[in-house]
């Protein structure tokens, strides 16, 4: 069995099978020191609330426990984690009616050649006004987004927490950002 | 190339340390739980089995 210092230094998924097999929760707590910090901030980032993303990082902790026994090792655990987070958070958000319904709105085919456009766009955004579309684009759209350029996840990765394929991502990824492109159009111009 | 604004807007607060005393009593509490819950079943298996040997022809 590792000591404290060696599971400290062990990886996400060396951790989950020691705490699979031995059910000791306070090695659980080695993963929370790690994750607790992102996790909060992405529920912050969808509920706006902190005592309410307070309320979500404990459950969605909790039920990260409950299931470490599902966790596959195919993913990351971050990967896992992270995914499980955004769904928790969309889940409360639907639950709780505090999703806005998104404007309807007919989407241009999107070209191959458009896909960097797209993204130069999106990075030349301003942060504050970055802040406003993602609030107004749907809710997977803007976890798809958040996956993307925030946690720097892979394809490969966002295959695996999203369950679908390769090219299925890379649909919604241009799909997410062409909407908010285009809600970026229609709230701040063309400036 | 202009700095990533996703990463810009990523919130800074910290998490209060009063959520990770919540979250480990919770796990702790369901952990006693799960062992509760197995002591019980562990019991009742082993009684099973007891019943089984007993009721078993005495020849084999």
């Amino acid at each position: 069995m590792l000591n404290l210092k060696n599971k400290r230094n062990a990886s996400d998924e060396e951790l989950v099978k020691i705490i699979v097999k031995s059910n000791r929760h306070d090695d659980f707590g080695i993963l929370y020191d790690r994750y607790s910090e992102k996790v909060y901030h992405k529920c912050i980032s969808f509920v706006k609330d902190l005592d309410e993303a307070k309320d979500l990082t404990h459950d969605i902790f909790l039920k990260t426990f409950l299931n470490l026994s599902k966790f596959s090792h195919k993913a990351k655990f971050s990967t896992w984690l992270y995914s499980l987070t955004y769904n928790f958070c969309i889940d409360y958000m639907r639950k709780n009616n505090k999703i806005k319904k998104e404007p309807e709105e007919a989407l241009r085919h999107i070209a191959d050649d458009d896909d960097a456009l797209l993204e130069r766009e999106l990075m030349q955004m301003k942060a504050e006004r970055l802040t406003k579309v993602l609030d107004t684009i749907s809710v997977k759209d803007k976890m798809v987004l958040l996956m993307k350029y925030q946690d720097d996840m892979p394809i490969t990765e966002m295959m695996d927490a999203l369950e679908c394929n390769e090219s299925a991502v890379k649909m919604r990824l241009k799909r997410a950002k062409a909407k908010a492109v285009n809600t970026y159009k229609t709230m701040y111009g063309d400036e | 190339m202009s700095e990533n604004p996703f990463k810009i807007i990523e919130p800074r607060e910290e998490i209060p340390a009063t959520v990770k005393k919540e979250v480990m009593g919770s796990v702790k509490s369901v952990v006693l739980l799960l062992r509760f819950v197995q002591l019980f079943i562990g019991d009742f298996t082993s009684v099973f089995i007891d019943k089984f040997k007993t009721n078993a022809p005495k020849n084999k």
